[in-house]
């Protein structure tokens, strides 16, 4: 999968839809669209549009109704689950709106969990944790609890532990959804230099137009369908 | 290229090796929680100690029985026993002349007291017995010096030549405070005398000789008041010597095995253990709630985090090895207090236990603590093993766990709610394999409990649906009564079932045993109230000791009956022979009765009796034999009993089965003049005196008590109330330690649902803190949390009402019946039922008290701030 040239990602005709009482609600329709390695890609949609369905499904999840979603060449849509939690301990990171830190885990062990599980040598996990914790400005607090945490803090080491195990792809769920707009802007800053240093892969699923901003292409996702937008949107 | 099976197992080893950083998370999260970690560990240490201690008391007890016999027997392979209890020293002379049986000793055993403590007299041939019986006799000869050896051999002498001289153990003569050559006053039956310590016995290589007072059979006889004759002998004998010597004795005596005699005695307290270990069971698994309860509890509230987990490459296998194990540091610290609380109480309970024994079955001699490896492995075993199987289900609840729960986070709950009807379902057949199980399982005590457990465990798995039912149906009350707290508290209930469910059921099964428990001791104590009214027909008995002999084979002066009925105010005089007597499937009681009022009086028959009863009685065709036997064997009227009588063996047919709580092992009641006749035995152990009409009572007692303290040796005279007072102090007295049991029972499902309660309280910290935040008093908050567990206390009494009662017919149906024999009507005392909902209740309440001010203390803001 790593001498994968392709596009990182490959999601083709995806349909998704969930019974509501005797009905079925369509959700997904056909949604299709290509993320380059290394590229930035926003879904962009109000509540309910669907976009967090679509960040389900690539993350494998949930399952499509119809269509499928390939990782670096590799169609996710018919994996078994221990090949789709391999798949996450190694090629998937995950920034979610509400940091989901291991509350019993100092910053350094958060750090260090995703490593261990892809048994990463101990010595090269305190040089990766290290390198990290600098790049996004928490030297000195690897032995912080969370909730010793501001919420920018947290959500700087939740970043920090979506890409120390250096995934091919990142997905993140309104990063900045649970901050105050300041703290907010430095987490988006932080984002988007990190992933242009590191080159990682991001999809990012946000409802904010400044989120969406640091994205090389934006899709709109409204009403169950994806479009590429380039103009700006009206909400 | 196909991954080979070594592959396989390397892959599927990686799938559940936890990294270091999972482990810290899961052992700060236990030390983080510590009300609930350590709730966990007292309830799984308590179900521990429970069984330990009673297995500890159990085996204490066996082995005390086992060093009894053994001190007693010694070394002796068989025994010979008369049918009538008595062999004449001239028939030992010549059995040992005649058969050259020279590892041969005639013995008298019985029963002692020295001030409080009981001993167990032995009289020996100390020369016939010098080379059976080192350990007695060889004892004090071992000194390092001659002056010792000849000391010893002085002592010996005195205890041949000199009346009344005994050996004391050195244990028994430091707790009487007796030392060599001091005189001490021994009790004998109803009788007291001075007796001479000829010496002390030492301790030998940490066996102890305690509980024994050894004296040369021409004391013992004289101190039993059998000069003549001796209780039996004891021999040494190949099997060849013993085929030869059964061939030769003459009519009347038989030769038995030592090891058969043994094994009698232990089956009759089988069934006593094993209810105290079914007991002890029952403590185990109100443990075993617990530990389900707090395991699915840390599950649930983790649930986001173990979806956080999966999410990044957490498997399904390392997440059920990480519970599986969080469970067994719990179990192996519970288990590991619960071997040290198990000894302590174990050190009281063999108290009870021996003193239970020694009340209904025979005198054990060693009753100290005995430490047994097995039994503490075994505890640890079933602690470790029961919170296993108590953790799988919550192990196996945190593998399904989907990375989706991160966002899902009341799925869980839906999900134990949609299983409540199934968990019903499932329980209901349980309860009616329980149910089903019961006819087809026989005889069978063992099959008996595992009903019980099924319909136990069947309840309780039906049980939070029942609580759902309950809270649903009584929110519009609480609401009415308590406005929108009440309300909540009802929908709390609802709204946490999984969890709320599970603490009610463990309080529910607590409290249905005590309920259970309680009706079947209830019913017990007034059929044998019952029974001892009907049974005890005299007003004032009078006998070689109390109880109305048979320990001793002395008897009362044949002329003493008619003395008695010359008496003003006695109407008529029952004479009484109770002795034990061989059947061909073991020994079991017999009383011969006579009465001057004709017909005895007395018998509550089960079922038929024979025609003609009374007239066949006394002609010597027929026996009554009590329920226990009769249940025992499988017999009924109209079947045959043997007995081995004096002139060899003897049939009777049964007439008539009565109820009889009086002996576990079986009672015969045969016409006094046929036993008479065909044991030899003219003697007389009690009599029994009605008092006619309008005569004064107090007046006839106390001309009874005058005759009675001229006898050789003075009788012992008790009135109807002292013995039915007594018998129902004894009866308070045995059932001691299943008091004990029950509270212990109580007490684990208290911690269960002081654990439950914690655990809600923690979950609902938030929900809590947006009550507070708008506007709720932390009066009202408290009141909600007690409305809440007020219900939860009251659903679980209410729910344990049919259980208990379910649990106390089928104990006294099957279990007791099985156990001991004994039939009883069911009796339900509005009491036990009311004390039953009663220890719900308030046991819930004390288990809410914290958490409800836990709750009230917080601040709202911090709780609001922790996500």
């Amino acid at each position: 999968m790593d001498e994968h040239s392709g596009p990182a990602l490959e999601v083709l005709g995806l349909g998704k839809s969930y019974a509501e009482g005797r009905r079925r609600r369509t959700v997904l329709r056909d949604v299709g669209f290509d993320v380059a390695a290394g590229e930035c890609v926003a879904l962009l949609g109000r509540s309910g549009s669907g976009k967090s369905t679509l960040l389900n499904l690539l993350a494998g999840i949930d399952r499509p109704d119809t269509g499928e979603v390939r990782i670096m060449g590799r169609s996710v849509t018919g994996m078994g689950e221990p090949e789709l939690t391999l798949l996450r301990r190694r090629h998937i990171g995950f920034i979610y709106q509400f940091f989901n830190l291991i509350p019993t885990l100092t910053v350094a062990e958060n750090l260090a969990l995703p490593l261990e599980l892809n048994r990463m040598p101990a010595a090269r996990r305190r040089e990766r944790i290290a390198e990290l914790l600098g790049k996004v400005g928490l030297d000195g607090r690897e032995g912080a609890f969370p909730d010793q945490l501001s919420g920018g803090e947290q959500q700087r080491v939740a970043i920090a532990r979506a890409i120390i195990h250096e995934p091919s792809l990142v997905l993140a769920d309104e990063p900045t959804g649970n901050l105050d707009a300041h703290t907010g802007h430095r987490v988006l800053e932080l984002l988007s230099h990190l992933f242009r240093d590191e080159g990682h892969t991001l999809i990012l699923v946000t409802h904010s137009r400044e989120v969406s901003a640091i994205a090389d292409r934006i899709f709109a996702v409204e009403d169950g369908q994806l479009t590429e937008r380039t103009e700006a949107l009206s909400w | 290229m196909s991954r080979g099976p070594g592959t396989r197992v390397v892959g599927a080893l990686d799938a559940v090796r936890l990294p270091p950083a999972l482990l810290t998370a899961s052992r700060r999260y236990l030390t983080r929680h510590p009300w609930q970690t350590w709730l966990s560990i007292i309830g799984i240490a308590l179900g521990v100690a429970v069984v330990i201690a009673v297995d500890l008391a159990n085996e204490s007890a066996r082995r005390g029985f086992r060093l009894s016999v053994e001190q007693v027997a010694g070394p002796a392979t068989h025994q010979i026993r008369a049918a009538d209890g008595r062999i004449h020293d001239a028939t030992y002379t010549r059995l040992r002349l005649a058969q050259g049986l020279d590892l041969a000793t005639p013995v008298i055993e019985a029963p002692m007291r020295v001030g409080e403590r009981s001993l167990t007299l032995l009289g020996l041939d100390l020369i016939a017995a010098a080379p059976m019986r080192p350990d007695l006799l060889a004892a004090g000869a071992g000194g390092a010096d001659a002056r010792s050896a000849r000391a010893w051999a002085t002592a010996l002498i005195a205890l041949l030549a000199e009346p009344d001289t005994l050996l004391l153990s050195a244990a028994d003569a430091k707790a009487i405070g007796a030392a060599p050559g001091d005189e001490i006053t021994v009790g004998i039956g109803s009788g007291e005398r001075r007796m001479r310590v000829a010496a002390v016995l030492p301790d030998q290589q940490g066996q102890t000789l305690g509980g024994l007072a050894v004296t040369d059979i021409a004391t013992a006889q004289e101190v039993t008041g059998s000069i003549g004759t001796v209780e039996r002998i004891d021999l040494i004998l190949t099997d060849a010597q013993a085929d030869r010597l059964a061939a030769a004795l003459p009519t009347g005596l038989r030769l038995t095995t030592t090891a058969q005699r043994t094994n009698a005695l232990a089956q009759m307290t089988r069934a006593f253990h094993t209810n105290l270990t079914a007991m002890s069971l029952l403590a185990m698994l109100v443990g075993g709630f617990i530990v389900y309860n707090t395991m699915t509890f840390a599950v649930l509230q983790r649930r986001s985090l173990l979806g956080t987990l999966r999410m990044q490459g957490v498997t399904r296998g390392q997440l059920f090895a990480l519970v599986l194990l969080e469970t067994l540091v719990l179990a192996a610290i519970g288990s590991l207090l619960g071997v040290l609380m198990g000894i302590a109480v174990g050190a009281g309970l063999v108290q009870l236990v021996t003193r239970t024994i020694n009340d209904i079955y025979f005198q054990l001699n060693v009753r100290s603590l005995h430490l047994d490896w097995l039994s503490l492995i075994k505890g640890v075993g079933l602690g470790v093993g029961v919170t296993l199987i108590a953790g799988l289900g919550p192990a196996l609840e945190a593998a399904r766990s989907q990375p989706r729960d991160v966002i899902r986070r009341t799925l869980v709950e839906q999900r134990g709610q949609r299983l409540l009807p199934w968990l019903a379902l499932a329980g209901l057949v349980l309860i009616g394999l329980g149910v089903g199980l019961v006819p087809l399982s026989g005889r069978s005590m063992t099959w008996g409990f595992v009903a019980l457990f099924l319909i136990i465990v069947g309840a309780s798995l039906g049980m939070p649906l029942l609580v759902r039912v309950l809270a649903v149906a009584t929110t519009p009350l609480f609401g009415g009564l308590f406005g929108s707290v009440g309300r909540l508290a009802a929908r709390g209930i609802t709204a946490s079932i999984t969890r709320s469910g599970l603490a009610v059921a463990a309080l529910a099964v607590a409290v249905a045993a005590t309920v259970g428990v309680g009706i079947m001791i209830g019913s017990f104590r007034v059929s044998v109230s019952d029974w001892l009214e009907h049974t005890l027909t005299s007003d004032i008995y009078i006998a070689t000791e109390p109880g109305g002999g048979g320990g001793t084979d002395t008897s009362l002066p044949p002329a003493l009956a008619d003395e008695l009925l010359d008496l003003p105010g006695v109407a008529a005089v029952s004479q009484g022979r109770r002795r034990p007597v061989e059947t061909r499937t073991g020994q079991m009681s017999m009383l011969a009765l006579t009465s001057s009022a004709g017909t005895p009086r007395g018998f509550n028959f089960r079922g038929e009796t024979a025609e003609n009863l009374w007239q066949r009685w006394r002609a010597g065709e027929l026996a009554l034999v009590s329920e226990p036997y009769a249940y025992r064997q499988g017999v009924g009227v109209g079947d045959r009993l043997e007995l081995f009588t004096t002139q060899g063996w003897h049939g009777f047919e049964i007439g008539g089965v009565f109820q009889d709580y009086g002996s576990e092992s079986g009672t015969v009641i045969l016409s006094k003049p046929v036993y008479a006749k065909l044991w030899a035995d003219p003697g007389v152990s009690s009599m029994g005196i009605v008092l006619a009409d309008g005569a004064d009572a107090d007046a006839v007692e106390a001309r009874v008590q005058a005759i009675a303290a001229r006898l050789t040796p003075p009788a012992a005279v008790q009135t109807n109330r002292g013995i039915r007072a007594l018998s129902l102090a004894i009866f308070d007295r045995t059932f001691t330690i299943t008091e004990v049991l029950r509270l212990l029972a109580i007490g684990v499902a208290f911690v269960g649902i002081l654990s439950a309660l914690m655990a809600l309280e923690l979950e609902r910290a938030k929900d809590y803190a947006v009550l507070r935040a708008t506007g709720m008093t932390r009066g009202q908050l408290r009141l909600l949390i007690l409305l809440q567990t007020t219900l939860m206390g009251t659903a679980a009494g209410l729910l344990a009402i049919p259980l208990g009662l379910a649990m106390g017919d089928l104990l006294i149906e099957v279990i007791n019946l099985r156990s001991f024999g004994w039939t009883m009507p069911l009796r339900i005392t509005p009491d036990t039922l009311a004390a039953g909902v009663l220890l719900a209740w308030v046991a819930a309440m004390l288990a809410g008290a914290y958490p409800a001010l836990r709750a009230a203390r917080a601040a709202p803001a911090q709780a609001l701030r922790e996500e």
